[in-house]
Order: C-alpha cells, then sequence, then structure tokens
C-alpha cells in the first residue's frame, strides 16, 4: 500500500471521529460539513429593497445576482418566486409528500444559487418562514428549481422539519439529494431524543429515496431540544 | 365531565394542552387556546379545523409527533375528568371559543379581560429561547409589549425596514421606485407571557406598510 494511501486512510479515520464527537448548535452548520453541500451563502439582500406594488397584497423583495455568467433577477413574494420575469407559485411546485405550501414573510427569505456543473444542472433555492407558533420555528418552507435559467425549470417543495437550502448536496451520479427528517423517539414513545436524516432525490419526475448518502441518525444533547446534537450514525 | 364534547373543542383543548409546557400552567394553557380562538374568529370566523386546514404550518403539535396533543385527542369524554390538566384544557377551550362577543377593547391594541394571551393570535414556548438565533420571530424583528413578557431573557431583536411602492411610468410603461409606503420595526409585538409561552401579535406599523392583515 502506497503512503499516500495509508495517509488519506488515516486522514478519513480522524475526520470520521472528529464528526462523531462534534456537538453542532446549528442545523445550518451540520449541513454546511455534509460531502457535497451544494449552496453556501445566501445573495445578500439590501434591506431597503422591500416594494409593495399598487393594486397587489403584500410586499416582495428584489434581489440580483449573477449565475453561469448570466444575470439573475429574482422578486420573491409571499406566495411566489419570479426569476428573470418568469414566475413559479409555492402552490403550484410539486411537493413533498405530507408538505405544506404556505405564504411566507419575503422580508426574511433567503435565496441561495449554486452553479452548474458538467454533470448537473444549476440550481436556486429559496428558505422561507410563515406565520406559524410553538414548533413550527422547526419547520423552514424550502423551494428548488432545478436549471432556474431553462424554460422548463424544475419546481420542487422540499421537506421542512429542521431543514435547510444547505441540506441539498450533490450526489457522485450528477443527480442532487436532500433529506427528509423525523423525530427518534425513547423507549415510552413520548420523548424525541434525535432525528432521523433519510436522503431522497427527484429523479423522472418522482420523490425517491437515494442509495448514497442514505441515512444519517443525529441524538439530541437533551431529549426534546432538538437544537443541539452530534452525528450518532451514518449509513 | 358531563356529556360529549365537540371535535373542535376537543381540537382546541389538544393544541392548548399538547403546545404548552409540561407545568400545566393554567394561564398557559389558556392563552394558547385563546389565540387559536382569537385567530379562528378575525379569519372569517373560521373553526378550528378549518383553520388547521387552512394554515397547517400554525401549529404542530397537531402532526403527530407531539405526545401531549396525541393524549388529550384519545383520551374517552368519560375520562376527562380523571387527568386535572386535561380537563382544564378542555373548560378554556370551551371559553375560547364561547368568548365570540364584542371586542371589549373597542378597537384598543392593548385591554385588560379574560383571555390570557392578552388578545394574541401566535404564541412561542421554550423553542424561543433554545433556538433564538435561528427563530422567525427574531429574524422578522420582534419587540417586548411589556418588559415582564420576556421570561426566557433574550435580546429584544429590532430590524428597521422601509417599504417603497413601486409604480408604472405611464409614459413608459416601465416599473419605477414610487414613494414611501411604510417603514416598521419588527414583525412581532408580544402581548402577553405565562409559564414557558410568550404570546404575540403583529406590529400594526408592520400591517400598515405591508398592507397585511392581522391575522395572515
Amino acid at each position: 500500500m502506497k503512503m499516500t494511501t495509508i495517509w488519506m486512510g488515516a486522514l478519513a479515520i480522524l475526520s470520521g471521529s472528529a464528526n462523531a464527537a462534534q456537538v453542532y448548535d446549528s442545523y445550518d452548520a451540520f449541513y454546511a460539513a455534509q460531502p457535497g453541500a451544494v449552496f453556501g451563502a445566501p445573495i445578500e439582500q439590501d434591506a431597503d429593497s422591500i416594494y409593495s406594488l399598487p393594486g397587489e397584497q403584500g410586499i416582495y423583495t428584489h434581489l440580483r445576482s449573477a449565475l453561469d455568467g448570466k444575470t439573475v433577477r429574482i422578486d420573491v413574494a409571499e406566495n411566489r418566486i419570479t426569476v428573470n420575469g418568469k414566475t413559479y407559485r409555492f402552490a403550484r411546485a410539486t411537493t413533498f409528500p405530507g408538505e405544506y405550501a404556505i405564504d411566507i414573510d419575503p422580508a426574511s427569505a433567503r435565496v441561495f444559487l449554486a452553479r452548474g456543473t458538467r454533470i448537473r444542472p444549476s440550481l436556486l433555492c429559496l428558505e422561507g418562514d410563515g406565520s406559524g407558533s410553538g414548533e413550527a420555528d422547526r419547520h423552514k418552507q424550502i423551494f428548488l428549481l432545478l436549471d432556474p435559467l431553462a424554460r422548463n425549470a424544475a419546481w420542487l417543495h422540499l421537506p421542512s422539519l429542521l431543514s435547510s437550502c444547505r441540506a441539498v448536496v450533490a450526489t457522485n451520479y450528477g443527480r442532487f439529494a436532500f433529506p427528509k427528517n423525523s423525530y427518534l423517539f425513547d423507549e415510552t414513545q413520548e420523548s424525541r431524543i434525535g432525528l432521523l436524516v433519510s436522503y431522497h432525490t427527484f429523479a423522472h419526475r418522482r420523490f425517491a429515496s437515494v442509495p448514497a448518502p442514505k441515512q444519517v441518525r443525529l441524538r439530541f444533547t437533551h431529549p426534546e431540544i432538538p437544537f443541539q446534537f452530534s452525528v450518532q450514525d451514518k449509513n | 365531565m358531563s356529556g360529549s364534547i365537540s371535535k373542535d373543542v376537543r381540537l382546541l383543548a389538544a393544541i392548548a394542552y399538547g403546545e404548552a409546557s409540561t407545568a400545566d400552567d393554567p394561564q398557559e394553557i389558556g392563552g394558547i387556546a385563546f389565540a387559536v380562538a382569537n385567530r379562528c374568529r378575525a379569519w372569517d370566523g373560521k373553526t378550528v379545523s378549518e383553520l388547521r386546514s387552512a394554515d397547517p404550518n400554525y401549529s404542530y403539535a397537531w402532526d403527530g409527533s407531539n405526545a401531549r396533543f396525541n393524549k388529550l385527542m384519545r383520551t374517552p369524554d368519560g375520562e376527562i375528568d380523571l387527568n386535572p390538566a386535561v380537563k382544564l384544557a378542555v373548560v378554556w377551550a370551551q371559553k375560547a371559543l364561547a368568548n365570540d362577543g364584542p371586542d371589549p377593547s373597542n378597537g384598543a391594541f392593548w385591554w385588560d379581560g379574560p383571555d390570557p394571551s392578552n388578545g394574541a393570535f401566535w404564541w412561542d414556548g421554550l423553542d424561543f429561547r433554545t433556538n433564538y438565533a435561528n427563530h422567525p420571530k427574531v429574524r422578522d424583528g420582534f419587540k417586548w409589549g411589556s418588559a415582564s413578557d420576556n421570561i426566557f431573557g433574550v435580546r429584544e431583536k429590532r430590524r428597521e425596514v422601509i417599504v417603497r411602492w413601486k409604480i408604472r411610468n405611464k409614459k413608459t410603461g416601465q416599473i419605477v421606485d414610487g414613494g414611501e409606503r411604510g417603514r416598521y420595526d419588527s414583525v412581532w409585538i408580544s402581548t402577553a407571557a405565562h409559564g414557558s409561552t410568550v404570546f404575540w401579535q403583529h406590529n400594526p406599523d408592520y400591517l400598515k406598510a405591508s398592507g397585511g392583515k392581522a391575522f395572515r
């Protein structure tokens, strides 16, 4: 065995051990540390770029960025996003089973862009919050636009529980994957002690689980409080 | 408790019981029941079931993962009296739904009355402290209606936002910047706090600047 191979293997083991021991207090930080994370920082939003149109309800924000060498103009309203003049309504997205599209506060919404690669199209992700109570803060409205500058971009509504645009990862076979999370309970089924992160993708016009990355188990530091956790195991 | 309870009373009681802390504080349970009922009344007089359908994100106690919500939903009518906290939630739900008289404040923003939420439409529990950095109401901007509402000892988060009109230029047809529609320094204002729950309404300045509705 070559020395470099041994060294790389040792690094992988060390990296795996560090990952298992690390306590996270942010899902964004956890997702950003996953291999293949697609999105980095959101597009910067000017606090003075919030507008209203006479005769139309609500407010919208205007963002401007670049993607694959082209200018992208984005308007985010309560129930839709408009990309270079083309509007995508939340209610018309292909929705992951069990999710519901709701209005969001445009002023707090975040939009992420990821360049395309040789084997994967560019991506746009919108992350927002509705007006919820109690544990609604654990749910994000996440919408993904595949190939956003194309004429027939796919428009998806992804799972909400403790997720994030930063949770989207590129797979090694040219697709993207995202988590569908569910709570793990204690033996009495009364206390939530962890989270099962199960990865899915969208292919052939339907959602499906993916072979890899498949699942990650997170354990909460304190039962019922999901905002501090560590990785229990991966497969 | 004699007699059967209606489907809406049961659903409301389960939300109040499920969303409240395990301390079973009567004002906390009652405040949550009233906040839901207040929003139902403001939103075209919806039933609690209709509110759940119209805004599934409003509360997640009803998604099957909340043991207390599930417990109350499964408690037979004849066994409600056996659990004082469950009974308390049912009584508050009945009281909140029956409170359909005129607004005792005559439209004022604050009033003293039997509603422990003090006219709220929303609430937050312990997540407001444990998820403070990423909490939607913190990101939106919030302020305390009263210093005593700060039960979690967290900083107020104001966020200055100016909303401007976009208008169509009659000559060119282009959409151009217009004047200022309004400004606000927070989306949320607390109305009360009991137990481990803070109650909220929208800031009137936010509603004016955004053209939004108080119950959305």
